[in-house]
């Protein structure tokens, strides 16, 4: 479980980051400054690595066996600037009282 | 009606409550709208919108994403009400014939005598395994273990 969560933290880390470069710079930019190439760059990127966050996201679930709801609430928190920082910690936070010891039943 | 005819019903049940009416509605919903969207970007990828070919096979993926958590909650649902159901459920005679196995060394919680904590624990996750074999290894109770 330690490595789906380590996996689900440092992919969370990077969408957020890249999903508040596209919020707060390129948008802005492609809106009000007319330079596209923020966006050009910047939205596939995070789309692309959007679509690992979600496996992640998916394979923790497996392994710690959330209800629907919470993975559903955990993936869009990924869509929202900021919010996937918040998500980050409580996700920490709802399996930390888990034993971090290494899993006999981890792959 | 055969017995596995009523048991292919009573798992039919179990996804026909309103709760899983409502979820099955609402995964649909979400699979219909990420394909549209899928379909929507592609034609503006078409016209010449070099960003939206990264979308255009994107939300498919959303939509597989939905597909398999769909899925997932309906193997939940089955496999828990099948636990539940009562045994007399399985009729002798349709009953398949038994498989014969031989059982070498079970480990079981009593053989716990070790001092070490962790390997008793594991000792007890591994009776509980034999002592449940339709059961996976994330089933387990303990939370540690999961």
């Amino acid at each position: 479980m330690n490595g789906a969560l380590t996996r689900y933290r440092i992919i969370a880390w990077i969408v957020g980051v890249l999903l508040l470069a596209l919020t707060l710079v390129a948008m802005p930019m492609k809106y009000f400054g007319d330079n596209n190439l923020g966006v050009m760059i910047i939205a596939p990127v995070h789309g692309w690595l959007y679509v690992v966050y979600l496996a992640a996201v998916g394979d923790l679930a497996r392994r710690v066996q959330w209800p629907v709801t919470r993975i559903l609430l955990v993936a869009l928190a990924g869509t929202i600037p900021f919010l996937s920082f918040i998500m980050e910690r409580r996700v920490v936070g709802w399996l930390s009282g888990t034993d971090r010891q290494p899993s006999f039943t981890e792959a | 009606m055969s017995i596995s005819g009523q048991a292919i019903l009573a798992d039919v049940r179990r996804l026909l409550t309103p709760g899983w009416l409502a979820g099955h509605a609402l995964a649909l919903l979400a699979v219909v709208t990420c394909l549209a969207l899928g379909w929507w970007q592609a034609g503006r990828a078409v016209e010449g919108n070099t960003l939206s070919w990264a979308y255009t096979f994107e939300w498919p993926i959303f939509a597989i994403f939905v597909v398999v958590i769909w899925v997932r909650e309906i193997r939940l649902t089955l496999r828990k009400g099948r636990a539940e159901a009562p045994a007399s459920a399985v009729d002798p005679v349709d009953r398949p014939r038994p498989v014969i196995t031989r059982r070498v060394s079970q480990p079981t919680a009593a053989a716990g005598d070790s001092d070490d904590p962790q390997l008793a624990e594991y000792n007890r996750y591994l009776a509980w395994l034999n002592e449940n074999p339709e059961a996976r290894p994330s089933d387990y109770p303990a939370k540690e273990y999961r």
